[in-house]
């Protein structure tokens, strides 16, 4: 069996800032997992700008901010390997990999840094009444189809949440030629950022509906329509406020999930309100020697944010296994 | 000229053409939808009922009792997921102990075996979260959970190995009597065939009434369902029932047989044979009445929901047999729950009556079984090192939260009844089924059927034509 | 006098500010907790700007890519962010690029260039 000092998975920003900070410390036998083809994660796709400010002081796009780490990764030598999902984690730090050149095999860790991320809220678990039709998408899901792929998913598209990524996609959709007609958010305030309002929304003339909800889809094969109306404080509908809307795109954006299948696989005990494992104030979890930085240990609003705490875990996976004495 | 048309490709249709083709003659599967499986087989309960609950003597009671019987050697013979895991109808007064004994003694009429009713530690034993008002329950040791998708496109590729032809996208417009048999006017073409056998589902009494003087009216009745993630799955180990209504079964709580909880149906007639919306009113109801039979059930882990529709005939039984006014027309109309449990005993005994209308011999180089998809986390790891050796994409997992690989999904696409949108690959394969419901797959699973059938991304559907899931980018970009 | 009340966009704080002018002059902003806010008030009272971004087809990618994603060098007006989202559509980017390589050169007049933000093989 393959074994390093430090197996991180996920090459994201988490991963990428954790890798370098453990190297800085005096971590040199690292092995860092992506399972897309590239570095990077997440950023590849958030190709707006707005990251960076904190940690580099300059307004970066994502896929900048994340060249910049992978840069690091690169001139540091740091090993890490692409297409590679990893199957499990067992509580003794061996990594289960597969992938296509290599087939299955297995690390054996000193440490190991969770770094996978999160998912988004699907429409399923939101219980939206209606048909279930084609052109209902997660934000991040259009995003990805958007950016990567270069494909519109719609042209007349109704976005519910206003989470940043709701926001941002509103933009982009607009500027790919769509028409964005609302975003419902059901608080009372949106949970986006203000700058990401005025720049998204408001520069396009793009209604934000705050305490509003999607409570029907229509269309049998394709969404033709969505229903938007007011809600109460107890979020149900209040009759007489229903507004239909003819859309091709549903676009959700009501929330991220922290992906801890493989955590909860280690059995690291889990914190029910962040969805994340309980760490301590070094991110590491109740597993010792196994740390979650960045969204697998509990959404974060900025990237810049992600990286400061992955940096913590990365020096603190190198403190663990004592190269970070030297 | 075919000797028999089969209209329909749910699981009562592809049954039918499965046993058909142990006989010598050409068949033809049409269905209107882009595979197989997609209509009231796509979303049911799921159950392969014991058997105590259709009318004695009704064909329900028949082939139910049948059809579960021949369940386990079926799924054997056609690689296909059935789990033999008991059913508990669970009473929660003591008026429940008259009910639950009349079940039981109409299981004994209908030929179940295995039934007894359990109380107090037995019951408690058995299903350690019954509800703590349950006070005595029908046990039913032969009820059993399928895969409903893998069933039928296990039915249907096993008849196209045997040389059926399906036909998708293919919607009868009409049907003439001709000299030797029929007509069926599609969409696609006029079809001749000797017999047709009608296979239709909800639509059943429309294709009926075309040719018969003696209508037959079928109400589609909605049930609306949740999903419950794999966290959820072992809440029960057997398929639990409220008691029966008039309506139906009532709201059943069960473990899937691939881990997930489904929790429905709730049962309302609904005016349109397309409408499988989801309904606040039937979410309200589901949760009013979910946890009736259990204690812990925890709905805040519903990865999806979805709704079906039973093809309730007002006669409350299953039609099957020749149309008395319509010679060659044969119907299996009607055929709502326990129509799952009963789809194999219904397809060898059609194919039985109608082969023997027309003479036709058996097979001789009839091929009874069929290769799944490979699940590479049901091998050893030494076995799935191999395949990925032999097979690289077996290697690279595309859907993270079932860990579905590259290779299942080619596989998927390409087999002899390919699936051709996401959602057929779903069914097969359950890329797009777990937690994230294909929000990180899907644009990854549209790749790769863009590829084997070589198109672009914006081609590619979520159910059929009509369905596309993404436009190309409005670009005079040929520069 | 006129007022202008906005929230600025320089950063994830959000500053609400206050313009005041009067016959066309800045008279007073605040509200700002950094220069920036300033620079983004006197832009949003005489000529709004924004970064564009956005992402362009490829071809000939080694690593099965179809877009990379690309940027305005600086901020352009606010006015043509429309105009620049269409103009980009019509080109295919020959690969390999780098961060920062010039992919359309004073796009739409606007005197800015339109860069890459990805490094694309």
């Amino acid at each position: 069996m393959i074994s390093r000092d430090l197996v991180i998975i996920g090459g994201g920003p988490a991963g990428l800032a954790a890798a370098v900070a453990a190297y800085d410390a005096g971590l040199k036998d690292i092995l860092l997992i992506e399972r897309d083809y590239c570095l990077g994660g997440v950023l590849n796709q958030c190709i707006h700008a707005g990251f960076g400010l904190h940690t580099f002081k300059e307004e970066l796009t994502g896929p900048e901010y994340a060249q910049r780490y992978i840069d690091m990764v690169l001139e540091r030598g740091i090993e890490y390997k692409t297409d590679c999902m990893v199957i499990s984690v067992s509580p003794e730090k061996i990594v289960q990999i597969t992938n296509k050149d290599d087939g299955i095999f297995e690390v054996q860790a000193k440490a190991i840094i969770l770094a996978m991320g999160c998912r988004e809220r699907t429409r399923g678990s939101l219980n939206i009444p209606g048909t279930r039709p084609a052109g209902v998408f997660t934000a991040g899901t259009a995003q990805r189809l958007v950016n990567i792929e270069g494909y519109l998913p719609g042209k007349q598209v109704v976005c519910l949440g206003s989470g940043d990524i709701g926001l941002i996609m509103a933009r982009r959709m607009t500027l790919e030629g769509a028409k964005v007609l609302c975003v419902a958010e059901v608080q009372e305030k949106s949970p986006g950022l203000k700058r990401n309002i005025i720049q998204c929304l408001d520069d396009f003339g793009i209604p934000l509906l705050l305490r509003h909800n999607v409570i029907n889809i229509y269309g049998e094969n394709h969404i033709t329509g969505v229903d938007v109306a007011e809600i109460n404080e107890n979020f149900q509908p209040i009759p007489g406020t229903t507004v239909h809307y003819e859309c091709d795109c549903l676009l959700l954006s009501t929330g991220l999930i922290p992906e801890n299948e493989l955590t909860m696989g280690l059995g690291a005990e889990m914190d029910p309100i962040t969805k994340g494992p309980v760490v301590d104030e070094k991110f590491m979890t109740t597993v010792p020697g196994v740390f979650a930085a960045g969204n697998v240990q509990a959404v974060h609003g900025l990237a810049d944010d992600v990286s400061v705490h992955a940096e913590i875990a990365g020096r603190a996976a190198a403190e663990y296994i004592g190269g970070g004495r030297q | 000229m075919f000797d028999v048309v089969v209209v329909g490709a749910g699981v009562i249709g592809c049954a039918i053409a499965r046993f058909l083709t142990q006989y010598e003659g050409r068949f033809c599967v049409i269905e209107k939808g882009d595979d197989v499986c997609c209509g009231t087989s796509k979303a049911n309960s799921a159950i392969v009922h014991a058997g105590y609950d259709a009318a004695e003597g009704s064909l329900k009671a028949k082939y139910n009792v049948l059809g579960n019987a021949m369940m386990a050697e079926l799924s054997e013979e056609l690689d296909f997921p059935f789990q033999r895991i008991g059913s508990l109808v669970v009473g929660t007064d003591e008026k429940s102990m008259p009910v639950l004994e009349a079940l039981y003694e109409r299981g004994i009429k209908n030929g179940v075996s295995g039934m007894k009713i359990v109380c107090g530690d037995e019951l408690r034993k058995l299903e350690p979260n019954v509800s703590e008002n349950a006070v005595a329950a029908l046990y039913a040791s032969t009820a059993g959970i399928v895969c409903p998708f893998n069933l039928t496109i296990a039915l249907a590729e096993n008849a196209a190995e045997n040389g059926a032809e399906f036909r998708l996208n293919t919607t009868v417009k009409g049907l003439e009597k001709s000299e030797n048999g029929w007509i069926v006017k599609t969409d696609k073409g006029d079809i001749e065939t000797k017999i047709v056998v009608n296979a239709a589902g909800v639509f059943a009494d429309n294709l009926h009434n075309m040719v018969s003087a003696k209508k037959i009216s079928i109400t589609a009745r909605k049930g609306e369902y949740y999903l419950l993630d794999k966290s959820q799955g072992k809440s029960v180990s057997h398929t639990i029932f409220q008691l029966p209504t008039n309506m139906g079964k009532g709201i059943l709580i069960t473990p899937t047989v691939h881990g997930n909880l489904l929790v429905g149906p709730t049962a309302t007639d609904v005016e349109s044979k397309e409408n499988l919306s989801t309904t606040a009113l039937g979410y309200e109801e589901l949760n009013k009445k979910a946890n009736l039979a259990v204690n812990k059930l925890n709905l805040k882990e519903t990865i999806t929901s979805f709704a079906g529709l039973r093809a309730h005939e007002t006669q409350e039984d299953f039609i099957i047999g020749f149309c008395d006014d319509a010679e060659g027309f044969f119907d299996c109309a009607g055929i709502e729950s326990p129509g799952l449990a009963s789809s194999p005993a219904i397809g060898k005994d059609v194919a039985a009556q109608v082969a023997e209308k027309l003479g036709l011999d058996k097979k001789k180089n009839y091929k009874s079984t069929r290769k799944g998809i490979i699940n590479p986390e049901q091998l050893s790891l030494e076995e799935r090192k191999d395949l990925i050796k032999k097979n690289p994409s077996y290697g690279k997992i595309i859907c993270r939260c079932e860990s579905i690989t590259e290779g299942e999904i080619i596989d998927a696409a390409t087999r002899i009844i390919p699936a051709r949108n996401l959602d057929a690959v779903k069914r097969r394969v359950r890329a797009g089924m777990g937690r994230c419901q294909g929000g990180f797959c899907s644009p990854r699973v549209m790749e790769i059927l863009a590829e084997t059938q070589g198109c672009k991304l914006s081609s590619i559907t979520k159910k059929g034509p009509g369905s596309e899931i993404v436009l190309r980018k409005e670009a005079e970009n040929d520069q | 006098m006129k007022k202008m009340e906005m929230t600025c966009i320089g950063c994830p704080n959000g500053c609400d500010i206050t313009l005041t002018a009067e016959d066309g002059k800045i008279i007073e902003v605040f509200g700002n907790k950094c220069p920036k806010g300033i620079e983004f008030a006197e832009n949003e009272f005489f000529h709004p700007m924004r970064t564009f971004t956005g992402s362009m087809d490829v071809i000939g990618s080694t690593e099965g890519a179809h877009t990379v994603s690309c940027r305005t060098q600086k901020e352009i007006s606010k006015a043509d962010m429309l105009a620049v989202a269409a103009e980009i559509k019509k080109y295919k980017i020959k690969l390999p690029v780098k961060v920062g390589d010039v992919l359309i050169e004073n796009v739409c007049g606007t005197e800015v260039d339109i860069v890459a933000t990805k490094n694309v093989h």
